[in-house]
């Protein structure tokens, strides 16, 4: 078969040699399930440049993106067998003509310089776009108030106000994108000439808008719109962002990223799942699953062996279930006045365990807790925190069954991660800071019993301030300290994860600009003791001068925690480097321990007038690959970088940018890792994610019949490993 | 009491005993209507979010509440600009004559 594939490509090539691109004498041998080629430019190879192979003859739309090495030279491997739409992207470049090979083809690829700085910087990543925005200066905190400065009071330091661009702006957009950057034709005719006012409409547009005016309403509405319209005025008039990007480098380039439609046009996704975080050979070759969050009932699938797409409807408990379809909107430039969201479930986050059942953090009710929750009741977390609503609850499903077990919980639920003990205690953030508890689920006990009652439990946070080593009474959060009690702390997890050191939990409470508190971010150690109710014990760290906005969180093997700064960083806090006392009334405020802390900068420009050194970029989340299923080591964290569109891996201290360029705006919320067989190396495993924004319409290469994807990041030996 | 307290008492007796509807015997309704509409988003009892603060509004109103009540309800469904900035309100097409009026009945009680 390798011999007729070459004999075939040697006698193309003697007819096809003056095409523009030509099928070059084979330099490699390849098989049928690969596609390899040379790009060159003007001044010879082009190294660090992507080739992106598309295809739309499999059962969903399917791509593959590679990068050149110094040579030039690239393979696509593990090709499903199909016609593939060919080209190349880089920065520097322009896109290069879109070519048509087939699986087995060698390819002459020619790299197309861009021929303007703006063409240029169209394949930027969104941070350097978004680094153009012009901050309030640093002088201009606090703010004076409508009357004033147009800040509000609230709004202390320039750093509440950038963590409210990253955290909750940039929460659900890719900001810097080309749909962010751009004013919709739609809201510059109804406003034609003022983009103030069109930027007031933009943000009023399509089911999120309350969202999105509630975001505004913090950074002051006026001066919020007015930033914005500055940015983008500036960038219509042809001004391009003031750094570049470089191609990638060394490992970067070993780099194969796959991708595949799933979902609607309509939806978007918040998170996927492939596998058991604790044992990610579980499942192999298995379905992806993922979380639509607001925007439909329907739990996407993906089959990534036959290439298939198809979705699971998750039920709820209570026909009232509000849904996303009544939420007040204003016309879209994409969608018109048509709600294109109906989801009741709110499923936000999911996770597999290791009996293989799913498990989802999703919406079963209205907001009314039942009456064991509440005050009166016998339950032991109610009688300490009676708790009257809950926003999101859990629900779990078995995929051979195909059988949903929907659980009423009294706390709400945004995260989900294992414990890892005998219970198999699913833990859970809540989200808002100010949620004030940590809730939990024994699932060995509900599993037995259906019983959500007896098998859930929730915690108040409470810091051992006077310093006896146990759980006491305590003085309330707005109360000041007493000698002889411990302290509660107002906080929520935003992230949670189980350390896989000790029997501690770890969580990370989301800084103003999220929170809409004025309390900053915080690392949680929550250790539950015996009766997690009435011993769990919480430690709270802030990150360091300087710095802020923690968000998402993971840990080694080590016990180290990882989280993102909003402030621009990676970050890892090492308790086992603290010096100071633990607990104590000097604990109370989480100032303690800063040397337990180490950023590292994401990638990328600074905010030109921003007071904190760091990037403009932020991340999601991070997650921890503590069994080396990317390909870069064994504990490597992974950064779900939003303004990078990029995977950004922390190895040996250096950020490895893996930068996913198409489709462009790739935003990601989580990452998960899967070994399907580990007899094959770097091609029996990989890491998943999935494209996490709200508007995946607003991407540079998209329009309204975009779909969300799912993605396969894996790491080769070399850029031509096959 | 003050007089414009009285104006504002005896308005919501009127009120209460005509045109807007039974929805109002809940003295709660106003409140549960402006968060299950997500007013709240944009506007806050004491202080100007995007949109002006409701005691603002019930203080720019209250020489002529009676006229305010249909004007404002009015407004809350086809949306508008310019009497509280540039940033406009949205149409609300969806509420109906009578929550609306409940809305700006309570909006308008606020001082």
């Amino acid at each position: 078969m390798l011999k007729k594939n070459l004999l075939l490509l040697s006698l193309a090539a003697a007819f096809l040699g003056h095409s523009s691109i030509s099928i070059a004498r084979p330099w490699i041998k390849i098989t049928d399930k690969e596609i390899a080629g040379i790009v060159t430019g003007a001044n010879g190879a082009e190294a660090g440049v992507w080739v992106i192979a598309e295809t739309t003859d499999l059962p969903t739309k399917f791509a593959k993106v590679v990068v050149t090495d110094d040579q030039g030279r690239f393979v696509l491997p593990q090709m499903p067998k199909a016609h593939y739409q060919i080209w190349v992207r880089g920065y520097g470049l322009t896109d290069s003509p879109k070519v048509s090979a087939t699986t087995g083809q060698i390819l002459n690829l020619n790299a197309v310089p861009a021929p303007t700085p703006q063409e240029e910087a169209k394949y930027f990543p969104g941070v350097y776009w978004y680094s153009m925005i012009d901050l309030p200066k640093a002088s201009e905190f606090p703010g004076t108030g409508e009357k004033g400065n147009g800040i509000p009071t609230f709004m202390k330091t320039q750093a509440y106000w950038v963590d409210t661009m990253k955290n909750s702006c940039q929460s659900c957009h890719a900001l810097g994108d080309r749909g962010i950057r751009e004013i919709p034709e739609l809201f510059k005719s109804q406003h034609p000439g003022d983009s103030f006012l069109a930027w007031a409409q933009r943000t009023q547009a399509g089911q999120a808008m309350g969202n999105m005016a509630l975001t505004l309403g913090r950074l002051g509405p006026d001066r919020g719109l007015e930033m914005f319209a500055n940015w983008t005025d500036r960038i219509e008039k042809g001004e391009v962002p003031f750094a570049k990007p470089q191609r990638p480098q060394g490992v970067e380039r070993n780099a194969v990223y796959s991708m595949w439609d799933w979902s609607t046009p309509k939806y978007y996704m918040h998170d996927a799942i492939s596998t058991d975080k604790r044992n990610p050979k579980l499942y192999p070759n298995g379905l992806i699953y993922g979380a639509p969050e607001e925007s439909t009932d329907l739990v996407p699938t993906l089959d990534p062996i036959k290439n298939i797409a198809s979705s699971v409807r998750m039920p709820y408990a209570d026909p009232k279930t509000p849904s996303s379809l009544t939420l007040p909107k204003s016309t879209s430039a994409y969608w018109g006045d048509e709600a294109i969201w109906d989801g009741h479930d709110s499923i936000h986050n999911l996770i597999w365990d290791q009996r293989g059942l799913l498990w989802f953090a999703a919406r079963n009710r209205g907001e009314d807790n039942p009456e064991f929750c509440k005050k009166g009741s016998d339950h032991p977390s109610a009688q300490l925190v009676p708790l009257n609503a809950s926003v999101r609850h859990l629900s779990v499903y078995n995929p051979k069954t195909k059988e949903w077990n929907l659980i009423d919980t009294c706390f709400t639920t945004q995260h989900l991660y294992f414990g890892r003990d005998k219970d198999n205690t699913l833990w859970t953030s809540a989200g808002g800071a100010g949620y004030g508890v940590v809730g939990w689920l024994n699932t060995n006990l509900y599993l037995k019993t259906h019983d959500s009652k007896i098998s859930q439990g929730w915690t108040p946070l409470i810091i051992d301030t006077n310093g006896n080593g146990k759980r006491d009474e305590y003085v309330e959060a707005n109360q000041p300290l007493d000698p002889s009690k411990d302290k509660r702390v107002i906080a929520g997890f935003y992230g949670v994860q189980s350390s896989p050191k000790d029997q501690s939990i770890w969580g990370q409470s989301m800084d103003v600009g999220f929170s809409r508190l004025d309390q900053p971010s915080y690392l949680i150690r929550l250790m539950p003791g015996s009766d997690p109710t009435h011993t769990a014990l919480a430690e709270i760290y802030q990150p360091p001068k300087g710095s802020f906005g923690a968000r998402g969180i993971d840990i080694d093997s080590k016990g180290v925690v990882w989280t993102a700064l909003s402030s621009g960083q990676l970050a890892s806090f090492d308790r086992s480097k603290c010096k100071g006392p633990l607990n104590g009334p000097t604990t109370a405020e989480g100032k303690q321990c800063e040397e337990g802390w180490t950023l590292y900068p994401f990638p990328g420009p600074q905010f030109k007038n921003a007071e904190n050194p760091g990037s403009a970029d932020g991340a999601y989340y991070v997650w921890v690959d503590l069994f080396n299923t990317l390909g870069l080591g064994k504990d490597v964290p992974i950064a779900s970088s939003n303004g990078g569109e990029a995977l950004m891996a922390l190895v040996n201290g250096k950020m490895v940018n893996l930068r996913i360029p198409y489709p462009l705006g790739f935003f990601s919320k989580n990452v998960d890792g899967r070994i399907d067989d580990p007899t094959l190396g770097w091609k029996g495993k990989g890491v998943w994610t999935t494209s996490g924004t709200r508007t995946n319409f607003h991407s540079g290469d998209g329009d309204k019949n975009t779909s969300p994807k799912a993605f396969k990041v894996q790491i080769r030996p070399n850029p031509l490993a096959f | 009491m003050s007089q414009k307290s009285k104006k504002k008492a005896i308005w919501i007796a009127i009120a209460l005993s005509g045109f807007i509807s039974s929805s109002y015997a809940q003295n709660s309704s106003g409140p549960n209507l402006v968060q299950q509409y997500g007013c709240l988003n944009c506007h806050n009892t004491d202080q100007k979010l995007v949109g002006p603060a409701y005691k603002a509004v019930s203080e720019k109103y209250q020489a002529d509440t009676m006229s305010a009540i249909n004007t404002l309800a009015q407004k809350i469904k086809t949306g508008g600009a310019g009497n509280w900035g540039r940033i406009p309100m949205p149409p609300h097409p969806n509420i109906s004559d009578e929550d609306a009026k409940t809305m700006v009945t309570w909006i308008l009680s606020l001082k």
